[in-house]
């Protein structure tokens, strides 16, 4: 028992510590190998955002979703060069159940405010425009099998498609966020709200105040002649538009 | 309409805008006169004078501390019993962000807020107990570091984990600040904020009751045991859970005009919820008690008088709790589940203070009694903290804020256009 | 327990010299040993005559308050801050003993694997010493010490731990301990440990009769420095027995060898749970 030193129960403790140290750094490297790649995408977390939460401006909606004023939106995924794009529930609620989507190829390339896609609902053909420059990368074809999908969650599972663009600047500078998005959402309630009065159907629009929504979508119950036409006002399909903000940002 | 800001000020300008707002943050609202500010900022204005004393002249100053009992109060109390009053953090991180029971979203800030400020204070108490406190940087950049010591392991964890729950925290203050960019990459940092602040709970939450593995002859055999650092993890548990579930009361009343809709309308499940935990947790700690009672033979100790405190501590303060929580739980009254937490959390605080200080060297002649002073600073630096806590809840969205909710996506489909 | 508290403060200033001598002993990082094996002193109770000049010689060593020179050997005497070491006499089945404690420099210490800084720290050599540069004074080696040695300043601005050093500073110099070098009737030898363990032993060989069969500090709570020969047993003259045979800090191996092993499984566990429940939640139908 002769000089048995405190230090030789614990010798390696330091490199030991030095390991786990190394191990955890290498450990957040493996994780993002090892994830499942579907996390990436708009579906991953399930969250849902409210068009009235923004409306309301609860606290800051908790995502990166970036709204093209033609009601198309576009997040920024943790990969540089990827973004998700879809269509926000304004757009659903205008146009109603869709019945199908035509979404473009996969190469096919993007230019923001240019028709990217299309939606068909109650017989006619929509195209919304592309939010960002890109290239398509790939498309949701859980949507094109199951439209209703992007009507039920048009935020989350509903996303419509994965463009690769070249940078992040212009997408975060040209779209709309924050508080910004709140004032032009305003403005979109506040147009859909001035049809709303003039309105044929009175008793419409009682069931508007009271926050319901029409089946067949808000474009067909309010204006069941010319709805394509309001929509495509909505989609700034039109050159001209009255009281909806076009290029202001 | 409201204007539109600018999104591009220059960092310049938002620096100066951030720190006009910052200062007119620092004003107090409401009352100044309360009898709590009163009565705390005397304890907190005699507290400073009492370490001013303390720092010039020494601990023995203004404590009872002797060379029997190197540890008392401040120790005992203040750092291994508030850091398990803390543990609701990362049991709360834990149900929250791994697995992902929604139902308690609504408390998850408050609860990181606490465990934050818990530690920040507590480890700043220990600062205080230090002899020589500008040493304290030696085990942290120095190269003596002591890898043998639980005390050294301890302390690192107790620093990491602080930068943990500020990191977890941290996106509230830039939702407070107004600076959503920053905001969301440190949202993007939040899972491994909260699984790094798991890990080291466990280990340190374990390593405050190792730190007493050592003083074997020293600590009554009724609370000795190699099994210290186990029971201190699970009762940790249950200490934070009815910890949240006091505080969540007491915030209810003081801070109501606070409280956002989701956590006053989810406030009595998230109870019940956490009664359940807590009253599984106590039952498998009480498991553990048993097998430990066994093993060290402490059937000798019964019938003594430590037998029947020891007895007070397991049966009156940890077993009657528990069967309080499940009978709140069951018939869903949170008066029941209040009181159990309020005894249930005197249980543990019993517990800690019987390894750490009346347990601990009991047979020596004169008995170590926290002095008066110790007992203002300790109640001091409670007081400081609360006052940063009600700072921080009266200004950040701490008990109101957005929840994004899964449970809508079923529930709104009704409302929208059916397919 | 914090008795001459008073005289504490008046004697900080006379301590700065003693202060020097222990801190100082290792300037750098590494230790200068002065020998290459544990040395230890042996004592051997039935030669000591209770004169007290080893306390004298400490005293003076470490510039500390001299000894009062009459004491009540009746109540039991401790060492504490001013005093590292302290001679008690006990009525024992055979006659008055007289014995000299201090710390004991065990093998395996408490009190060194308990210091979070290095500062109490185990030489190779033999003495236990405290490096007051490091020291943060959280007094975790008092709490972890079984025989409470280490004594804390109390009422200082700039506490220190004081105990026994088993005067590294004149080892260094190729000297004996102060105590050992002052003691009269040679009840104390220094040597390597190894040597002491062997002359104790023949010393018990040599007159059965005289001695307990036992050398105390050879296998007492992992072994020390200071090795024990007594006519009478250990625990009449107020050496411990409680204390096993095993190093304290093996008390803390298990939970310092599971911590590297909790941090490697731990986050790979709630990480592969988070995404289990992630993917519950989304419903994704694809799996990775």
């Amino acid at each position: 028992m002769n000089g048995v030193a405190q230090t030789d129960l614990f010798a390696t403790k330091g490199i030991e510590y030095l390991v786990v140290i190394v191990f955890l750094a290498l450990l957040t490297v493996a994780w993002r190998m090892i994830r499942s790649p579907a996390e990436v995408e708009g579906a991953g977390d399930g969250r849902r955002l409210d068009w009235r939460s923004i409306l309301r401006g609860v606290g800051l909606p908790e995502t990166d979703f970036l709204f093209h004023p033609g009601h198309a939106w576009a997040r920024l995924s943790s990969d540089d060069d990827v973004a998700v794009v879809g269509w926000d529930d304004f757009a659903r609620r205008l146009i109603g159940p869709a019945d199908g989507f035509r979404l473009p190829e996969p190469g096919t390339l993007l230019r923001a405010g240019v028709p990217g896609w299309s939606i068909g609902a109650g017989g006619r053909e929509l195209e919304m425009l592309a939010p960002v420059d890109g290239e398509v990368q790939a498309v949701n074809s859980a949507v094109l099998e199951d439209p209703t999908l992007a009507s039920r969650d048009p935020y989350g599972k509903g996303w419509l498609m994965r463009v690769r663009i070249p940078s992040r600047e212009p997408v975060r500078r040209n779209l709309l966020a924050g508080r910004l998005a709140r004032s032009w959402s305003e403005l979109a309630e506040r147009a859909l709200q001035g049809i709303a009065a003039e309105a044929p159907d009175a008793a419409l629009g009682a069931v508007l105040a009271d926050g319901g929504e029409p089946r067949e979508g808000l474009a067909r119950a309010l204006a069941p002649d010319s709805w394509e036409e309001v929509v495509q006002r909505f989609f700034l399909l039109e050159p001209d538009v009255e009281g909806i903000p076009t290029e202001e940002v | 309409m409201e204007a539109i800001t600018s999104i591009h000020s220059d960092s310049r300008s938002g620096a100066r805008r951030f720190a006009r707002f910052f200062i007119s943050e620092l004003r107090p609202k409401g009352r100044l006169l309360t009898p709590f500010n009163l009565i705390s900022g005397a304890l907190i204005l005699t507290t400073i004078v009492l370490l001013a004393i303390r720092f010039t002249g020494g601990l023995g100053t203004i404590t009872n501390l002797s060379q029997d009992v190197p540890w008392g109060l401040w120790i005992g109390f203040d750092v291994v019993t508030g850091v398990a009053l803390a543990g609701g953090a990362y049991v709360i991180t834990f149900m929250v962000y791994i697995l992902r029971i929604e139902k308690y979203e609504p408390i998850v800030r408050v609860t990181v807020l606490n465990g934050f400020l818990a530690y920040v204070f507590y480890a700043g108490a220990l600062l205080l107990d230090l002899g020589r406190p500008w040493n304290v940087i030696n085990p942290i950049i120095g190269n003596s570091f002591g890898f043998s010591s639980v005390l050294f392991l301890v302390a690192w964890h107790f620093l990491l984990y602080m930068m943990a729950e500020l990191l977890e925290f941290s996106p509230v203050i830039a939702e407070w600040a107004g600076w959503p960019k920053l905001r969301r990459r440190l949202h993007a940092l939040t899972l491994g904020a909260v699984v790094l602040g798991i890990s080291l709970s466990i280990l340190h939450q374990s390593g405050l009751g190792a730190l007493y593995l050592m003083a074997k002859g020293k600590i009554h055999p009724l609370w000795y045991s190699e099994f210290i650092p186990v029971l201190f993890l699970v009762s940790s548990i249950f200490a934070g859970l009815s910890m949240v579930m006091i505080e969540g009361t007491i915030s209810h009343k003081v801070f109501r005009d606070r409280v956002g809709r989701p956590l006053r309308e989810g406030h009595d499940p998230i109870v019940i919820g956490l009664a359940r935990i807590c009253a599984g947790t106590m039952f498998a700690y009480l498991g553990l008690q048993i097998i430990t009672f066994v093993h060290q033979g402490r059937a000798q100790w019964l019938g003594t008088g430590w037998g029947n405190w020891y007895l007070v501590e397991i049966i009156g303060l940890t077993l009657l709790p528990a069967i309080g929580f499940v009978i709140g739980a069951q018939r869903r009254n949170p008066a029941w589940i209040r009181a159990a937490a309020v005894f249930a959390l005197l249980g543990v605080i019993i517990n800690r203070l019987n390894v750490t200080v009346i347990g601990f060297q009991s047979h020596i002649p004169v008995r170590y009694v926290p002095s008066w002073q110790e007992i203002v600073v300790t109640m001091g630096v409670i007081s400081a903290e609360i006052w940063v806590f009600r700072w921080v809840v009266n200004r950040m969205p701490v008990l109101d804020y957005h929840i994004p909710s899964r449970k809508r996506e079923s529930g709104d489909s009704r409302a929208m256009t059916a397919a | 327990m914090l008795g001459g508290s008073a005289a504490v403060g008046r004697d900080l200033r006379g301590r700065a010299k003693v202060a020097r001598a222990a801190e100082l002993s290792p300037e750098s990082e590494t230790v200068t040993e002065p020998y290459t094996e544990p040395m230890a002193v042996l004592v051997d109770t039935t030669k000591c005559m209770g004169c007290r000049m080893c306390e004298l010689a400490c005293a003076k060593q470490n510039d500390l308050p001299e000894p009062e020179p009459k004491v009540d050997f009746s109540v039991r005497r401790r060492t504490d801050e001013t005093r590292f070491t302290v001679v008690n006499q006990y009525e024992t089945s055979k006659g008055t003993v007289s014995v000299k404690t201090q710390c004991f420099h065990c093998l395996t210490p408490a009190c060194a694997s308990a210091c979070l800084t290095k500062a109490m720290y185990k030489t190779s050599s033999g003495p236990v010493i405290w490096r007051g540069d490091k020291c943060m004074g959280c007094r975790y080696c008092m709490v972890s010490c079984p025989f409470d040695v280490p004594k804390f300043e109390y009422f200082s601005a700039n506490p220190k731990i004081q105990k026994c050093q088993m005067c590294f500073s004149r080892l260094s110099e190729g000297e004996v301990p102060a105590c050992v070098a002052g003691c009269p009737a040679g009840a104390t030898s220094f040597g390597p440990r190894s040597a002491m363990l062997e002359e104790g032993h023949k010393r018990i060989w040599s007159e059965p009769d005289k001695y307990v069969h036992n050398i105390w500090g050879e296998q007492e709570a992992g072994g020390t420095s200071w090795l024990y020969l007594s006519a009478v047993p250990f625990d009449e003259i107020g050496l411990r027995t409680d204390v096993g045979t095993e190093a304290y800090p093996v008390l803390t191996k298990e939970f310092l060898y599971a911590v590297p092993f909790v941090l490697t499984l731990v986050p790979p566990l709630l990480l592969g749970v988070s995404e289990a429940t992630k993917r519950r939640d989304a419903g994704q139908e694809e799996e990775a």
